[in-house]
């Protein structure tokens, strides 16, 4: 049997994945899932094969689950209207349902998953979605998603006050927590808004409404003191960089 | 620019030159001693003469380029004119004197004498006439001008205004199509229904025909029709709650102006939340005034921003267009609630 999980906030959009599924003997639905923390706990609990994801859902959306993921299952995406989405998936080439849906098409849509998993070609192309999804919407991040164990923590991104690099992590400051994230500092850089977050160091990109004063520390180096006590490198780019964003 | 001086203004045009032709003819008799009829010949046929070369002297005038720029040609252009015409003038004045009255010599030299003053003052007589043409045009111009911006300016606020009344999210559309889709399999009856909904829904909210204010009980009616779309969408995740005063509903109102704070508080309150919203809407009025409140419910501080979003900016934007009062749209974020409020001025009745 191939295991699948449906996930999304609507119940008739769920429904209708589960009237269209009834010809399939072989495909067993071991769970429906209203949103992506019921998503998460589900694809963990069961690690189905197949998962129908909607991209649109409260709090956490079908991309940022996806992130949380450390294994990625075969995913077919679906979505009313999302110009970011759909330019994401062409690029790709992930498959996708636009709403509302045929059999017909749902049928396809099945068949090519069915297909990759009876070759056991895994779902290579989700990172590349998740990629280009950061690609075709930049400085559109208005929160970052992390798991922590069992507890996801959903930072709005003006809440962050600064972000340090740490080796192959970051470490995001926000509210006096400090929450580690596998992410590159390159992508937060070209991702959070530019009008607020800048790139001060190879190792820092500091909120400029966190900042408390700006130092000169050596011959050409700075320290940026942020109101939180942390004080962040600033190299000559970064400083010219603030000179920019903060008229000085 | 069509001739200025036509209908009921020909008449003015000829009466003032008949009052200058009069008070020729009265100093020829008074001070010069002619007969009246030489008189009357004489200031009929040069004062008449210069009111028809002046009357169809407008076509010079128009035909010349409108711009004010090259003066020069202008004022060659007139110096010409004027000059031609009163030699016209004279010329032709003079040929029918010594044709009428070829054996009254005193009249002929007299004639002759006054050459140069007629020249003057018909150079005189002219060069107001074409000083009033210059003013009719320009008044015509400027007036012109101010209803073409006049005109633009309400064109612009028009399609503006129509612009702003209609944003509906596609998500809405689409969504509902894919419920209607589900319902279709499991419930034919109620998909007819939700059909029929947006067939109304949308009947009242496309086309070009909707006035631009309509009472509240039609704007509500329109919102519960849209409310009633979303709770099939969402069921038990949306509660929906009215306290409408009754003696509000005749009160005006823009036409799909609550729409997007309805759109606004469903996206922060679903899309933002796992728990049920609670949508509250209140409708109160006072003397000259309606007022409306929309309440939605909200999980976490961070994740609503401060009535910034694109349906309220245009909520805003749409009344100060329509009433020219700014700020008619509050918003306010107080413990987990966020409410869009609303002010209508309502026109004072006369009765």
């Amino acid at each position: 049997m191939i295991k699948v999980i449906i996930i999304d906030d609507e119940k008739l959009a769920r429904d209708i994945i589960l009237a269209f599924l009834k010809p399939y003997q072989r495909l067993e639905v071991v769970a429906t899932c209203e949103n992506g923390f019921e998503g998460i706990k589900a694809i963990v609990q069961h690690q189905p094969d197949l998962v129908f994801l909607d991209v649109q859902m409260p709090k956490l959306n079908g991309f940022e689950m996806l992130e949380l993921l450390d294994k990625l299952p075969m995913v077919i995406f679906s979505t009313a209207y999302d110009n970011f989405a759909i330019k994401a998936f062409e690029l790709s080439a992930a498959d996708y349902l636009l709403k509302p849906y045929s059999q017909k098409r749902f049928n396809e849509a099945v068949e090519k998953a069915l297909h990759a998993l009876e070759h056991q070609i895994t779902s290579k192309n989700i990172p590349a979605l998740l990629d280009s999804r950061r690609k075709v919407a930049p400085e559109s991040l208005d929160r970052i998603v992390v798991r922590h164990g069992n507890k996801i923590i959903i930072i709005p991104s003006h809440t962050i006050e600064c972000i340090e690099a740490a080796d192959d992590y970051v470490v995001i400051h926000s509210e006096g927590r400090k929450i580690l994230k596998q992410i590159t500092m390159k992508y937060l850089e070209d991702s959070l808004p530019s009008a607020i977050f800048v790139r001060v160091h190879r190792s820092y990109i500091i909120n400029i409404e966190q900042i408390d004063k700006i130092e000169a520390y050596s011959k050409d180096g700075y320290v940026a003191l942020l109101k939180n006590g942390i004080a962040a490198s600033v190299s000559r780019t970064g400083y010219n960089n603030l000179k920019t964003i903060l008229n000085f | 620019m069509n001739h200025p001086i036509t209908g009921q203004k020909i008449y003015v045009y000829f009466t003032i030159w008949a009052l200058l032709a009069f008070a020729h003819t009265v100093v020829l008799i008074f001070q010069f001693h002619f007969n009246i009829v030489i008189a009357l010949y004489d200031s009929i046929v040069f004062n008449f003469l210069i009111a028809g070369f002046g009357l169809t002297y407008w076509y010079v005038i128009q035909y010349l380029p409108s711009s004010y720029k090259d003066a020069t040609s202008h004022i060659i252009t007139h110096c010409t004119g004027v000059a031609l015409s009163i030699t016209i003038i004279c010329l032709i004045q003079y040929y029918i004197s010594i044709y009428l009255f070829d054996n009254q010599v005193y009249y002929q030299s007299f004639l002759m004498d006054t050459l140069p003053w007629r020249v003057f003052i018909g150079i005189l007589y002219m060069t107001l006439v074409i000083v009033i043409y210059y003013q009719l045009l320009y008044s015509y111009n400027y007036r012109e001008k101010e209803l073409k911006a006049q005109k633009l300016q309400n064109e612009l606020r028009q399609s503006e205004l129509e612009m702003l009344k209609f944003q509906i999210n596609p998500h809405f559309i689409f969504n509902s199509l894919n419920s209607i889709s589900a319902l279709t399999m499991t419930e034919p009856a109620q998909a007819r229904e939700m059909i029929i909904k947006l067939a109304d829904f949308f009947r009242s909210s496309l086309g070009t025909k909707n006035e631009e204010l309509r009472s509240l009980a039609q704007e509500l009616d329109q919102m519960q029709l849209y409310l009633e779309i979303e709770k099939v969408r969402f069921g038990e995740r949306l509660r929906i709650e009215n306290d409408i005063d009754p003696v509000c509903l005749s009160m005006t109102i823009p036409n799909m102006i609550l729409q997007p704070i309805y759109e606004n508080a469903i996206k922060f309150g679903i899309y933002q939340q796992i728990n049920q919203v609670h949508l509250y809407t209140r409708c109160w009025c006072t003397e000259g005034s309606l007022k409306i409140a929309v309440t939605n419910n909200f999980e976490d501080e961070g994740a609503i921003k401060d009535g910034k979003g694109i349906g309220l900016q245009n909520i805003r934007y749409r009344l100060e267009l329509i009433y020219g009062i700014p700020n008619l749209l509050q918003v306010e974020k107080k413990e987990q609630h966020f409410t869009a409020q609303i002010n209508i001025p309502q026109p004072f009745r006369h009765d």
